[in-house]
């Protein structure tokens, strides 16, 4: 860590005073380190951007400055003034989140002004309130009228208000969190512009984004992180993509089971989208996949990679192109019928959906299989008993009995819950979101085995993950998207997270 | 792209879209009534119009608040009945007028507060609450009536009348002073920070608390003016028939309910405004005029407003699919599960 | 909650006592059954030992008698509450399908035909409703609001013709048709709470119903069929208070426009005394029953003790918010 700082200091510029500064930050939840001394400092009216993958400690490093948690150790300094989280959160430091914090059914110069709406009297200074927005739009080159009801415009535009209202708070510190993420290439040149404009006038601005492009484009220094760790911070001069996608990736991966590449060439395609799309979230996805293969699909926020797992699981139904399963296409792209006809998936976002927090795991994992564990309608309790028992012993679920509920288990457990009734079914095509997302290191390494037995049984497995070494050890190909499109695929040799990260996020 | 900016229409950005249609439907009913029947124009009609209205307006002020904050209150009806009677038997027992008058407003909002804190800080469903008080109330209502002849307490003081009684130039008092209230919410809505804070309220709640707008506190006390406003219409009412009436408000909370939603409001939250409400007020109201005037039995009444609310609330669940992107097929067609095949 | 299994995943064979106590305990399941009957019977017994008129046989049938029917209408809303909606529309179907049968029968139609017709014409009204939440994906209680009216606008239309006729005498003894000598209501209110028994414990389709309401989206993801079960459930819903219905109108032998008024907020509330949520994924038929029957022993025992009939109304109420306070607060608690 001194080392590290030693570097940082002696290549960045010594600003006057900073007006950020972490010393020895750390942060854990529970058993998993989120963050381990990280050290660095912001200077007054720069752009400065971190940088890491997903996973990395970007978010906590945020809500740390943000003051919206505390660190357990080290200490948040401000202008100079060791800080509490409590004083941070009051204090001039405006963040906005990556997700959507409007009001959709209020105009956009009172999206912008929230909380700080000018009055006179007991009145509102309508006029004043939009003349201010009006300038604040014209300023950034924004053709949005400030009377507009938010809720009609697309999401971009949403999120631009939302950063406007930050940038309109006039906080010495604005935070921007994958701000790109929700737009599209015209509207993220915009926010560039914009950025711009705000660093001429002075305005420090930390910026969190994985888009390399952008972060060479507009950031004066660059901080580095990487499994928690603070790795460096570097001078934006004569920096490249590849210098950056270096410092990112050669996260500490374990012992690299090299996943078997048995998959023949030849085996049947068990699963294939043609020329999937769906309005406004992603276009013209192709992706098959064969038994005993599997896929990971990779893609950074806002590429369209969460919608098309949705979509081809029939949850929102795309709006065109063709699912084949086991080479026959599917009418009709519902979960039900998908199930029926020997797929399966595995949600996303445990809190959301895959689990029944209040029903026993016995009823968790027979969820899926209640017809096959029924006779005429009547459920055999016996067999739901078995095949739990069968689960808790396969992956090892620690539990008190089948009993038990889902809310009484650790992150790891609920997960291996989860992927065990995702299996239940015996499906044929497996779509795993995140299997890993929030799990200790040995929960991962025993999804990872389950999922690699199901396709050395001959099925067909495709996993989304924002985990990129995780799928780099999983996968035996990895698609990438990128804006919403197909961005392309590595495969054999040349799989490995610089060639995946620089489809993901480079311009290549 | 042309260098204009797209500038939202005036109806739009003053967020009355749903409010000018309901307006326009009114106007033509009124137009239509007033060319088929000719007893629509008579000056009895007319005024019976006027006091049918407003209360009912009153009542649907506190509703509407409660709907743009996502919340509602099924008790209104009953409120209103037991502060009229509160109001009638605190005359009955020699207090002077606006002591009675305070008696019944405040029997209505200490109702309304009870149903602000079980929501607000009990965190009850307010269904249930509401629901459960409109019960309670009708059974107080009934208890202290039971002794009581059909209308009960009718010698009332004169002053007392006259609240429910005035009129300016041929209009029914009640009915200025209910448009005035109305008009005075709507610039409360737009003007005053306190108005705008009920839709940020309503349109994101979580981020609304994280600006520093107070929910738990906000939603109580919309409970009470709720309240309070459901028992000022009942005092003024009684005071314009002059007498107790046990069956005051009975069912009301529905036609005023119904009344917010075609006037604009959202039982999600966020939408509305005051001038909605009256035009939904007005719209429910002669709707039940014209079944009156064109000597349709009143059932038919109930099975018309039904079907004019199952409509809104199906057109607007196609419309918030239609904004998340669904094509047509998968909201209106036969197999909505179907894709087209080919590529976008 | 406790656990009732030792920790480990070696135990392989419970013994059935446990078993059933681990689904009890697991699932709450049932969980609150127990206290809401012995809670109805102390209110019984107390009735008994201190009012002579009560524990005599008229009394007691004729509060099962109208507990039975009332019953019947709840099999189905109780089921659609399991699945986080609500079908606000049931006493206005209940009271539409009894008037229907009534006015068919002053027609001259046979009883079976009618009364087929009428069911007919509830499973309609369910199917709409059913199928506008599940397509439109509405919420069901603004919906079933506007069913509700428009329903009860018909069933009043239908009233105002008949104008107050009695039905035909045979239609007005069919309420009063005994099975094994007791009102054959009373014995499907009996079979019914044994078979739910069953169905709840037993049946893939209720689990899968629970499934649906504590989490749709997981339900969804697990390949339930989501739209199709809610639909039938509203079906279901209408079409046994349509059978309620029928009942009704031949034990009060005319028409009445007051008929089946407010009967669904009671449903409501004897649904939530008997164990089920508004948010959905609880609900026992046994429990529904128990709730309309502690709330018809409570309006008996105010008419014993003297007291104003009319308070029932106040007692309904403070009973609906007591008892979601009281699982609030306690919910509260242990989360």
């Amino acid at each position: 860590m001194t080392i590290a700082e030693r570097i940082s200091m002696e290549r960045s510029a010594p600003a006057p005073g900073p007006i950020l500064e972490l010393e020895g930050v750390s942060k854990s939840y529970g058993a998993v380190q989120a963050l381990r001394g990280v050290s660095f400092r912001v200077a007054r009216g720069e752009v400065h951007a971190i940088l890491g993958e997903n996973g990395a400690g970007k978010s906590t490093t945020l809500k740390i400055i943000n003051g919206e948690i505390e660190p357990d150790e080290g200490r948040v300094l401000v202008a100079g003034q060791a800080t509490e989280a409590r004083e941070r959160k009051r204090g001039d430091i405006a963040m906005v989140h990556q997700e959507l914090a409007v009001f959709p059914n209020m105009s956009v110069a009172e999206n912008i002004f929230v909380g700080r709406i000018p009055l006179t009297g007991r009145r509102i200074d309508f006029e004043r309130m939009h003349a201010r927005a009006r300038d604040l739009l014209r300023l950034f080159g924004l053709r949005i009228d400030t009377r507009e009801i938010l809720g009609s415009l697309t999401p971009g535009q949403q999120q631009i208000v939302e950063i406007l209202r930050a940038v309109e708070s006039e906080a010495s510190l604005l935070i921007l969190d994958e701000p790109t993420s929700g737009l599209n290439n015209h509207e993220a040149a915009t926010l560039m512009g914009l950025i711009k404009r705000l660093r001429d006038d002075g305005q420090t601005i930390l910026y969190v984004s994985h888009r390399l492009p952008e972060v060479l484009e507009i950031a004066d220094h660059v901080t580095v992180l990487r499994d928690g760790q603070f790795i460096e911070t570097l001078r934006n001069a004569d920096l490249g993509e590849d210098d950056l996608i270096r410092r990112m990736v050669g996260r500490d991966l374990g012992p690299v089971a090299a996943a078997p590449r048995a998959a023949a060439r030849d085996a049947p395609v068990l699963f294939a989208a043609r020329g999937l799309s769906q309005a406004d979230q992603f276009r013209d996805m192709d992706v098959e996949i064969r038994a005993g293969e599997i896929v990971g699909v990779f893609g950074l926020e806002g590429s369209g990679a969460e919608q098309f797992s949705q979509a081809l699981f029939g949850i929102v139904p795309p709006t065109s192109g063709t699912i084949e399963l086991k080479g026959r296409r599917v009418a009709s792209v519902s979960p039900a019928a998908l199930v029926r006809a020997g797929m399966s998936y595995l949600p996303g976002n445990r809190k959301e959906a895959g689990l029944y927090m209040e029903r026993s795991i016995a009823d968790n994992v027979s969820a899926p299989v209640l017809d096959r564990l029924s006779r005429w309608g009547v459920v055999d309790a016996r067999r739901v008993d078995a095949q739990a028992k069968d689960d808790i012993r396969r992956f090892a679920i620690r539990v008190p009995g089948p009993q038990g509920l889902p809310r009484q288990l650790s992150g790891g457990n609920q997960q291996k819950v989860m992927v065990s009734a995702c299996l239940a079914t015996g499906p044929e095509v497996i779509v795993l979101n995140e299997p890993t997302r929030g799990v200790d290191v040995g929960a991962k390494a025993e999804v990872h085995e389950a999922a690699r037995a199901e396709a050395a049984r001959g099925r067909a497995v495709l996993v989304f993950s924002s985990d990129l070494p995780e799928l780099l050890r999983l996968s035996h190909r990895i698609v990438v998207m990128r804006g919403r499109r197909l961005a392309g695929e590595v495969a054999g040799a040349a799989m490995g997270e610089e060639a995946v990260m620089a489809l993901a996020a480079g311009t290549r | 792209m042309t260098d204009q900016i797209r500038k939202p229409s005036v109806l739009r950005a003053a967020r009355l879209e749903q409010e000018s249609l309901t307006c326009g439907v009114v106007i033509a009913l009124a137009l239509v009534l007033a060319v088929v029947s000719p007893a629509f124009l008579d000056p009895n009609n007319l005024a019976s119009l006027q006091t049918a209205v407003a209360p009912n307006l009153i009542v649907a002020l506190g509703m509407m608040t409660l709907f743009m904050i996502g919340r509602f209150d099924l008790s209104v009806g009953a409120v209103m009945g037991i502060a009229g009677i509160a109001s009638a038997m605190a005359l009955n027992a020699g207090w002077p007028v606006p002591l009675a008058f305070a008696a019944g407003i405040g029997t209505g909002l200490a109702i309304g507060a009870f149903n602000g804190a079980m929501v607000a800080f009990v965190g009850i469903n307010h269904l249930i609450v509401t629901l459960g008080v409109l019960y309670m109330t009708r059974g107080v209502i009934e208890v202290v009536m039971s002794g009581q002849a059909l209308a009960g307490f009718t010698s009332f003081p004169p002053g007392f009348v006259t609240l429910g009684t005035w009129g300016v130039a041929g209009l029914s008092g009640l009915f200025l002073f209910a448009l005035l209230l109305s008009l005075c919410f709507e610039g409360g809505l737009r003007l005053t920070l306190t108005g705008r804070k009920l839709l940020f309220l309503g349109g994101n709640p979580a981020a609304a608390e994280a600006t520093g707008i107070r929910r738990r506190r906000t939603e109580f006390w919309c409970f009470v003016l709720c309240g309070g406003l459901a028992a000022l219409a009942g005092v003024l009412m009684t005071a314009r028939v002059g007498m107790a009436n046990r069956y005051m408000g009975e069912g009301l909370e529905m036609q005023i309910f119904i009344a917010c939603l075609i006037g604009g409001g959202s039982i999600a939250g966020g939408k509305g405004s005051y001038v909605g409400a009256l035009a939904g007020v007005a719209f429910v109201t002669l709707l039940t005029n014209a079944f009156n005037l064109l000597s349709v039995p009143s059932a038919w009444q109930a099975v018309v407003i039904g079907a004019v609310l199952v409509a809104v609330v199906v057109v607007d669940g196609v419309m918030v699919l239609r904004k998340a992107g669904r094509p047509w097929s998968a909201i209106l067609g036969l197999f909505p599960n179907r894709i087209a095949a080919g590529r976008a | 909650m406790s656990m009732t299994q030792p920790a480990g995943v070696a135990e392989h064979r419970p013994g059935p006592a446990a078993r059933r106590r681990g689904w009890l305990a697991g699932n709450g399941f049932g969980a609150n059954i127990l206290p809401l009957a012995v809670i109805t019977l102390a209110v019984a017994l107390f009735l008994a030992l201190t009012r002579e008129n009560f524990a005599t046989g008229s009394n007691i049938s004729s509060i099962l008698f109208g507990v039975s029917i009332e019953f019947l209408a709840i099999i189905g809303f109780t089921y659609v509450m399991v699945m986080r909606e609500i079908d606000l529309s049931v006493g206005s179907v209940f009271a539409l399908t009894g008037m229907l049968t009534g006015a068919l029968l002053v027609a001259d139609w046979p009883f079976w035909p009618a009364a087929l017709v009428a069911l007919v014409v509830a499973a309609a009204i369910g199917f709409v409703n059913g199928f506008l939440v599940v397509r439109f994906q509405i919420n069901s209680l603004m919906l079933t609001i506007g069913t509700m009216l428009l329903v009860r606008g018909l069933a009043n239309v239908l009233a105002n013709a008949l104008g107050g006729q009695t039905y035909p005498r045979a239609f007005r003894q069919f309420a009063r048709t005994d099975l094994f000598d007791i009102r054959i209501t009373i014995v499907v209110m009996v079979a019914a709470v044994v078979a739910a028994w069953w169905f709840q414990r037993r049946m893939g389709l209720f689990r899968k119903m629970c499934f649906i309401g504590e989490n749709p989206r997981s339900a969804v993801v697990h390949g339930i069929r989501v739209g199709r079960i809610k639909i039938a459930a509203f079906v279901a819903s209408a079409v046994t208070a349509g059978i309620a219905g029928i009942f009704t109108a031949s034990r009060i032998t005319h028409a009445d426009n007051q008929m089946g008024m407010g009967l669904e907020f009671v449903m409501v509330t004897a649904a939530i005394i008997g164990g089920a949520s508004l948010y959905g994924g609880k609900g026992d038929l046994r429990g529904s029953a128990l709730g309309l029957l502690l709330l018809a022993l409570v309006l008996n025992g105010m008419i014993m003790y003297d007291i104003e009939p009319v308070f029932q109304q106040f007692v309904i109420g403070a009973l609906l918010i007591a008892t979601v306070a009281f699982d609030t607060l306690v919910n509260r608690r242990t989360k």
